[in-house]
């Protein structure tokens, strides 16, 4: 099973918000990073066939997806950046309506609602309206759409923004779970959601690809780039002018600076092991959250 | 079927339509509410059945005695009910009969012409029932209910409750699972127009069910077998039709013509960015030819296209009021049957790009 991108564009009236993007997937789960405005949504819509591209074509096992078009859509599980319910619907309600878009038969979707609703842990509120859920539940409830027809190819666009640790954890868990025989593409800010699920990170910048390594590699590429430095407060804004600054930690009555840099930024600086935060930060000249 | 019940819940789910249906309800009504005695019809009875020459010529003298019986009086003093009453039906007779030899020197007229259309005319006039009378209060108020307040029933329902029907999805942000589910797209628009066409079959009955129901209880059941041309805008009307036939034809046409209306918001919902631009389009579109007949000075062939428009469509009227045709290839095609095919014509044409627009719809925000 491959997903294979060939130079997609997508222009707006006055913005090119993807800029001939190449790229092959195969099964498993790939991470998107890049800053806001960068492109993720925009290529994951294309991918999720809400949106088509200027020029360049998506092909699908060789096949292209316009023309696949309904058999293309019954691939694929979608979770969009923004999650839009029916507010007076009930959970249960809601996922039975998707499902058959999804053209899941009665029987089949009556089974498969209670099991993506126990998968997202909203089991207990399935007799709610959606309209009075939280930002992280109603998140939960787009995650479990999008489960709903065992999608080959999983498009989820910051499924766990918003979500509380806990079902971060289990989101994850979930993904990693079920990517072994499917296509992920989860795009996020929050670089721990990938840094040990993804098989390959893809770095967008101002809609161009700049990378597609695994996180091993990505990591190794900084490896000797990621400095800490132990500083008084008075000097702090010093370094930030000058560095890209990440993580600043207090250790009793010092600072401690985690720095980005190709040089040593100062004499005492120490070399440290690389984490995806740091490489985020290498690429984006902008703190992650 | 599964999307077509979700369709119809959320459809009807809409509090609003509920709302503004009662309202144009009660509107509707006039605020009056007026019965017929006893006596009134008892009256009608009397002069019940089809009109002879000498029916003619009792309610001539009878007439008269009223009109002498005016002259006579003082200024001011009124005639009693019953004498009213009276008046009223010999005028109507006198009217009936006026309709009858209309047509008699219409047919007179047509021996001497010629035309792609002439003896088409001839047949219908000749198919025209004998003038009859009898008390049909209730048919003619039916009538007169389902070509004026029902058209703005109609067509406000049709307007609040389907011009979301799409731009909902793109507020609430649900275009994104339909646009990218297998049946979201060409199964999904079916269901809406399956559901919508629906919905307009239940706002016409449910106005039809009032419109009978007030007129029955005011007037009673009423005589169905008269003659359209006993209502004074069917008075040049060719069409042999009493006024059971011809408000089931009426009320079919409205229904085609109601379809038809429904199609396009459908279609402008489908283009639409948001609701409010979706109903301000289709009210337009619904609106704007009565304003112009009412108000611009046109010339007849102008008049007659606007007619076509939906909202005359709905209001029947003027396809039965005269005798109109367009020549196609020499054969006569008489309005109603022209407006059967325009009306299918258009909703093909609607569906096929509705259709063509959800096969290709991105989400917009
Ligand atoms: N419908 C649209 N019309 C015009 N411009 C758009 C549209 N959608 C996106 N853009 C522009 O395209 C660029 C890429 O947007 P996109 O939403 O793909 O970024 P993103 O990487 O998902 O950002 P974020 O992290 O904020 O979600 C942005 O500059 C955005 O302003
Ligand atoms: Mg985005």
């Amino acid at each position: 099973m491959n997903l294979t991108i060939n130079n997609v564009s997508k222009n707006f009236k006055n913005k090119k918000a993807l800029n001939y993007i190449n790229l092959e997937l195969t099964t498993g789960v790939y991470g998107i990073l890049g800053a806001n405005g960068s492109g993720k949504t925009t290529l994951m819509r294309i991918l999720a066939s809400v949106m088509k591209p200027s020029s360049g074509k998506i092909l699908f096992n060789g096949k292209d997806i316009a023309l696949m078009d309904h058999e293309y859509r019954d691939l694929i599980g979608y979770l969009p950046q923004h999650v839009g319910l029916y507010k007076n619907f009930t959970a249960e309600k809601f996922l039975k309506y998707i499902a058959s878009l999804k053209g899941l038969s009665k029987k089949e979707a009556n089974e498969k609602v209670n099991e993506v609703m126990s998968l997202v842990g909203l089991l207990d509120h399935r007799k709610e309206k959606v309209g009075k859920f939280s930002g992280g539940m109603k998140r939960r409830v787009g995650i479990a759409q999008a489960l709903l027809n065992n999608p080959k190819i999983l498009i989820v666009d910051e499924p766990t923004a918003g979500l509380d640790p806990k079902e971060r954890i289990r989101f994850r868990n979930l993904v990693s779970k079920i990517s072994a025989d499917r296509i992920v593409l989860l795009s996020t800010h929050i670089v721990s959601d990938i840094e040990f699920i993804a098989k390959e990170v893809l770095i967008l910048k101002e809609g161009q690809l700049i990378k597609k390594e695994t996180p091993q590699k990505l990591l190794q590429g900084i490896e000797n780039k990621v400095w800490s430095i132990s500083v008084e407060e008075k000097d702090i804004s010093y370094f930030q002018e000058h560095y890209q600054v990440g993580n600043i930690m207090r250790d009793q009555d010092k600072f401690e600076l985690r720095i980005v840099s190709d040089s040593k930024p100062y004499k005492n600086a120490e070399n440290v092991v690389p984490n995806l935060e740091d490489l985020y930060l290498f690429y984006f000249e902008e703190v992650a959250i | 079927m599964q999307l077509l019940k979700f369709e119809l819940y959320k459809l009807f789910k809409q509090k609003i339509i509920y709302i503004t249906f009662f309202l144009l309800i009660i509107f509707s009504t006039g605020f009056t509410f007026e019965t017929t005695t006893d006596s009134e019809r008892e009256l009608y009875k009397q002069w019940e059945g089809s009109i002879t020459e000498e029916t003619l010529q009792q309610a001539e003298i009878e007439s008269n005695k009223i009109t002498k019986k005016i002259e006579g009086l003082e200024f001011g003093i009124p005639l009693s009910e019953n004498e009213q009453i009276k008046y009223g039906i010999y005028e109507n007779i006198a009217f009936i009969q006026g309709s009858q030899r209309n047509r008699e020197e219409k047919l007179k007229q047509l021996e001497n012409e010629n035309n792609y259309n002439t003896k088409l005319e001839q047949e219908m006039i000749t198919k025209v029932d004998r003038p009859y009378f009898s008390y049909s209060k209730a048919p003619m108020e039916i009538i007169d209910y389902a070509s004026f307040y029902a058209i703005f029933i109609t067509g406000a329902m049709l307007l609040i409750g389907l011009s979301s029907i799409y731009t909902n999805e793109t507020s609430s942000g649900t275009d994104n699972y339909i646009l990218s589910s297998k049946k979201g797209r060409n199964s999904l628009a079916w269901a809406k127009i399956t559901a919508s066409l629906i919905f307009t079959v239940i706002v016409v009955l449910a106005w039809e069910v009032f419109n009978i129901g007030i007129n029955f209880i005011k007037f009673g059941i009423g005589d169905w077998q008269t003659p359209i041309q006993n209502m004074f805008k069917y008075f040049f009307s060719p069409y042999g039709l009493n006024m059971f036939d011809f408000h089931l034809i009426q009320l079919s046409t409205h229904l085609l013509a109601a379809f038809c209306f429904a199609l396009l918001i459908i279609l402008v919902s489908s283009v639409s960015k948001n609701s409010l631009i979706s109903f301000l389009i289709n009210g337009v579109i619904f609106a704007i030819p009565i304003m112009f007949v009412e108000t611009v000075m046109m010339p007849n062939w102008l008049r007659d296209v606007f007619s076509f428009s939906f909202i005359y469509l709905m209001k029947v009227e003027f396809l039965f009021e005269g005798f109109k045709t367009v020549n196609l290839f020499g054969f006569p095609v008489i309005y109603p049957i022209l407006a059967v095919i325009w009306m299918i014509v258009m909703s093909i044409v609607f569906v096929m790009l509705t259709l063509q627009v959800i096969k290709n719809k991105e989400v917009m925000i």
